[in-house]
């Protein structure tokens, strides 16, 4: 199985999210997938380890997830992690996506909930038209070279 | 599950270490992190309790330029092995793209060693995946302690299935087998990747998208 984001389509989810980080004053916006990878961004600030918050952000997410069915709920809609200074919102979307929210104290934790919240409804909607336009496509090939002179890693001498 | 962002011009590949409590994941990882060309890495993230157990997962990010005009994205992760985590074992396999069973060498581990290649596919099986489906391989860990198995038992052992997979043998802690195995498995999930999606030799313009399995 594999996901593509085309061109077109990140276009079009990163302008929405580029919405919510203006209107929600925040610091940077990711969506990421259940995998922890993170499909399109749009930042503010610069985070250094963005792979490994989403990695992060994903697996508390999902953790939350399965506390919430032990207990007999379905599952967390989202959840908040507030700071002193920073804080984080995470919200699932419809095809085990995760939106993150990183957000300051000049932020109001509220309107980044009611934000976050339209904006998802909005991704949501993209993705399931984008999944019904792809359907039944044939797997034909893209090109892609293997250098395959090289390990893929190597250590540094 | 591969993702690819032409956007970026990046394909992400997630590899999980898997295997019994104590048998190495978490070095193999140390050892990646602290051998690799610098530039490839980035951070080695570690959810463990005080005394070093992994409690979560270990997360270690690799570049790779080895797809021409791609940043080929590797993500390492590791599970928890001892059996009270086996809910937090589920997540860390979601969307896996290939697995490293990392066996205890000695005699006194078989056991564990099945039990956990037996979890593994029961793990699988929940999300709709299977050892027979998913590129694997075997690494024979702590080959230099002193009551190991042969190679040929674990063998006969752990890899008595339809497709033999290749196994490695390393001694983790000194970095021996540790960039083979790697090399190896990233090799395979790209192979993996390309098969099942016809990839290789035609041509379709970055435009367009593919594909479920
Ligand atoms: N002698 C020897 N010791 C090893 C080797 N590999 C790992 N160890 C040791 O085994 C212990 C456990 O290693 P970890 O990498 O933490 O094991 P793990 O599989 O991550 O364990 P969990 O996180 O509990 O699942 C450590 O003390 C390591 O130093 C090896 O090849 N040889
Ligand atoms: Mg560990």
């Amino acid at each position: 199985m594999i996901f593509t984001m085309t061109i077109e389509l990140s276009l079009r989810v990163e302008r929405l999210l580029q919405q919510l980080l203006d209107r929600a004053e925040a610091r940077a916006v990711y969506l990421s997938d259940k995998g922890g990878n993170i499909i399109a961004q749009r930042t503010m600030a610069e985070y250094q380890n963005e792979e490994n918050m989403s990695a992060l952000a994903a697996g508390s997410f999902f953790a939350t997830q399965e506390l919430a069915r032990l207990i007999g709920e379905g599952g967390f809609h989202c959840v908040f992690h507030q700071g002193g200074n920073n804080s984080v919102y995470m919200q699932s979307l419809e095809g085990e996506m995760l939106m993150l929210v990183v957000f300051d104290k000049e932020s109001n934790p509220g309107l980044v909930r009611l934000y976050a919240n339209e904006t998802g409804r909005s991704v949501e909607r993209l993705l399931a038209e984008e999944d019904q336009s792809n359907q039944g496509l044939p797997a034909i090939g893209m090109e892609f070279e293997i250098n395959e002179s090289a390990q893929p890693f190597s250590q540094s001498s | 599950m591969a993702f690819i962002n032409f956007a970026r011009r990046e394909i992400a590949f997630k590899i999980v270490y898997y295997g019994p409590a104590l048998c190495g994941k978490t070095t193999n990882l140390e050892q990646i992190h602290m051998a690799v060309d610098p530039r490839t890495r980035g951070e080695l993230t570690m959810l463990s309790t005080q005394q070093d157990r992994t409690l979560f997962f270990d997360f270690l990010p690799l570049k790779s330029d080895v797809i021409k005009g791609f940043i080929s994205k590797f993500q390492l992760y590791t599970v928890p092995g001892q059996n009270i985590y086996n809910e937090t074992r589920k997540l860390v396999l979601r969307n896996v793209d290939g697995v490293v069973f990392v066996a205890d060498s000695q005699f006194d581990k078989m056991e564990e060693n099945l039990d956990s290649l037996a979890n593994l596919e029961s793990n699988l099986r929940l999300q709709n995946d299977s050892l027979a489906r998913l590129p694997y391989l075997l690494q024979f860990n702590k080959r230099d302690l002193p009551m190991v198995a042969p190679v040929h038992y674990i063998d006969f052992l752990l890899n008595n299935r339809e497709t033999r997979v290749p196994t490695i043998e390393a001694v983790s802690t000194e970095g021996v087998g540790v960039f083979e195995t790697l090399n190896l498995m990233s090799k395979m999930v790209m192979a993996h990747f390309m098969k099942q999606n016809n990839l290789a030799g035609s041509s379709l313009p970055d435009e367009v998208c593919v594909s479920e399995r």
